[in-house]
């Protein structure tokens, strides 16, 4: 028996101004797409960088992402429970490699 | 509400030129905060039907803006992430009426809350993103109090260009502007040389910055009148006002269209004394701006744009492909590549210890030193791009002969590591050095003796001979291109190229000022290099002068005592020569 899928990745942020506010909600709104539940860590911070590491909020909810404050530099976790787990994670993902395409 | 808009005229430092008439977009609202009615909740329901509307109504308001704006990663991305800001606090705003509370103060409650938060965060890019949430508030707020639901509509008009107006715009966020409906830009702050001017021009937006009290007088959708030609803005201008406006709009346009027809025609004085005219980089597209209007090549590729703070620096094939893609589209024209130049006011990427002084510390030639692996990467690129056409490497922030020679012997060292490769390159590629540090100016009879070439970069050679921060506004006027001492280090640092059969390029936004031109022509400068919207009026202001006549009023100016006399003077010689032209 196994349960429902789960999945994970380490990304690290690479735009300039960092997870605020557009990316926040640029992460969100991709999040609300999978039926999975989705979480985000912020595992690292370079040194300077002011966040808080090991904070974990939903990613489904951009006030919350806003509030992990995730500076340039940052490596955050993204982990995902549920049937389209790889799915959302991989787009997750794909967004903060793009440097949210700023 | 307040009194009629009366109309203001507000003075400000001419940027971009044109004359364009829009409705104001506030890109960042300053935080002060609004004057919350004191009254207690009556019928929660009522509260909670008046929360939906004006929900409603802010939703729409950012709905426009974002397809007035566009793109999800541009400046209408920013409206997009407020609509989803809005979502998320709703519920907790209807929790506060359910608990007693009036709409407003419902809604201050919960978004104070959150922008304390964020703003509290020892993280400061985050804290300054409190911002976003202070909008979404205010946003709510002037949509509950009914009255200023107008002004809180952004910009009416369907799809009308706005005129942007920040307090300043990063460069990123200026930039991202390209392609938008941007009538013009005015901003609060910022210099002739900030970065933000520096793209707006690239991008050939109107603009004009160091605008004292602009924020405090314009609200979101007011009319706003910014003529980036001479400089001012107008909030509210009347029928008169506006006429005189789309008036010098269409002159400026035509003078602007006669311009860009003559890109293609040579550079030579009216004496017949030919000047080369290169372009300024910041990025990739300012090549084909360039080249559209007759850059015979790039005098000055800024490499910062390579390198993404947080991210990686960039491997030595993504320097090649960076480098290789310009040359080839240059089709034989030269390629002056400045090495990296971060530090001061381009963050390090690669982080290290706060300065007090960064405009002093661990910057451009010095970061390199202190990274050798990262230099080591772009010199590798740089050789191996060079062997494929006219390619110079440029060294910034040279003091004196050391650093010239410590960098030679690390590009010697990447030569000889690349021939043991077996890779192309080529080991001689000329070196030059910017002449940006006054030490260099004063002895550049002994940096000439062994630098291939010089490139002027005025704008920190001022800033640092004057000892005035380029980017702080309130010392904006003590930057003064044409002080005495600056004028000296030029007629030197000209001369002693000169007599050793150096060339020379000056690459600061000085040269592309008309009167500044012209002195800079009289003092022996052959080479311009310019941003590429500057391009134009150059090479109509050195077509329309005799060498002679500006070696005349560069030794006038060189008599002179203090910048103002030169700048009169300069006004009364040149404005002339180019008013006529202008004139048709």
């Amino acid at each position: 028996m196994s349960g429902p899928a789960q999945a994970r990745r380490r990304v690290q942020v690479v735009n300039e101004k960092g997870v605020h506010a557009r990316p926040a909600a640029m992460l969100a709104t991709r999040a609300k797409r999978f039926a999975s539940q989705l979480a985000i860590t912020l595992v690292e911070v370079p040194d300077g960088g002011g966040a808080e590491a090991g904070t974990r909020v939903d990613a489904k909810d951009v006030l919350e992402i806003m509030f992990l404050g995730a500076p340039p530099g940052a490596w955050l976790e993204i982990e995902a429970h549920g049937d389209d787990a790889e799915a959302a994670v991989a787009a997750l993902a794909a967004l903060v490699d793009a440097g949210f395409e700023e | 509400m307040g009194s009629p808009a009366a109309m203001a005229r507000l003075g400000g430092i001419a940027v971009c030129g044109g004359s364009r008439v829009g409705p104001a977009l506030l890109f960042e609202e300053s935080p002060d905060v609004v004057a919350l009615p004191d009254a207690p909740a009556q019928d929660l329901r009522v509260e909670k039907e008046r929360l939906r509307r004006a929900a409603q109504v802010a939703r729409d308001d950012l709905e426009r803006l974002q397809s007035q704006l566009g793109g999800e990663a541009g400046v209408g991305g920013i409206f997009r992430a407020h609509g989803l800001l809005l979502e998320s606090v709703l519920p907790g705003i209807e929790g506060a009426i359910d608990a007693g509370q009036a709409a407003e103060r419902a809604v201050a409650g919960v978004l104070h809350a959150a922008a304390s938060r964020l703003a509290s965060s020892a993280n400061r890019l985050m804290a300054q993103r409190a911002q976003d949430l202070v909008d979404v508030e205010r946003r709510l707020l002037r949509a509950l109090t009914g009255g200023g639901v107008q002004a809180g509509a952004g910009p009416a008009g369907g799809d009308r260009p706005v005129v942007i107006v920040a307090r300043d715009l990063t460069p990123s966020e200026t930039a991202a502007l390209e392609g938008r409906a941007v009538a013009a830009i005015a901003l609060e702050e910022g210099g002739v040389t900030s970065h933000s001017a520096v793209i707006a021009r690239s991008l050939g937006i109107p603009c004009v910055v160091g605008v004292a009290g602009l924020l405090a007088r314009v609200q979101h959708g007011d009319p706003l009148w910014v003529d980036g030609t001479q400089g001012f803005v107008v909030v509210h201008p009347d029928e008169a006002s506006r006429r005189e406006a789309l008036g010098l709009a269409e002159r400026y346009d035509r003078f602007e269209r006669s311009l860009l027809a003559e890109s293609q025609l040579p550079c030579e004085t009216l004496d017949g004394h030919k000047v080369t005219l290169l372009a300024n980089i910041e990025f990739p597209p300012d090549v084909d701006a360039g080249l559209a209007r007759g850059a015979e090549g790039v005098g000055l590729y800024r490499t910062e744009f390579l390198v993404r703070p947080g991210s990686p620096l960039p491997t030595e094939e993504q320097h090649l492909q960076a480098y290789r893609s310009t040359l080839q589209r240059l089709a034989g024209g030269r390629l002056s590549v400045r090495t990296f130049d971060f530090g001061s006011d381009k963050e390090s990427p690669l982080g290290g210890p706060r300065e007090p002084n960064p405009a002093l510390g661990v910057r451009s030639l010095r970061w390199c030193f202190a990274h050798p692996q990262a230099f080591h990467v772009q010199l590798r690129a740089l050789l191996r791009v060079a062997a494929e056409g006219d390619v110079r490497i440029l060294l910034p922030m040279v003091a004196g002969l050391e650093d010239l020679r410590q960098a030679r012997a690390l590009i010697a060292a990447a030569a000889a590591e690349l021939i043991e490769q077996g890779l192309p390159c080529r080991p001689d590629v000329p070196v030059g050095i910017m002449v940006e540090i006054p030490a260099a100016a004063v002895t550049s009879d002994l940096l000439v003796r062994e630098a291939d070439f010089l490139s002027i970069g005025t704008n920190d050679l001022i800033q640092y001979d004057l000892a005035v921060d380029r980017l702080n506004p309130r010392l904006a006027r003590l930057f003064q291109p044409s002080h005495p001492s600056i004028l000296r280090l030029l007629r030197d640092t000209l001369a002693a190229a000169d007599r050793a059969g150096v060339p020379v390029t000056l690459c600061g936004e000085m040269g592309g000022h008309a009167l500044h031109t012209a002195l800079l022509l009289g003092l022996g400068l052959r080479e311009f290099s310019v941003s590429p919207g500057t391009l134009p009026r150059v090479r109509r202001l050195l077509r329309s002068l005799t060498v002679d006549r500006a070696r005349r009023i560069a030794r006038e100016c060189l008599e002179l005592t203090t910048a103002e006399e030169v700048e009169a003077h300069l006004r009364r010689n040149v404005a002339p020569i180019e008013a006529g032209e202008a004139g048709r």
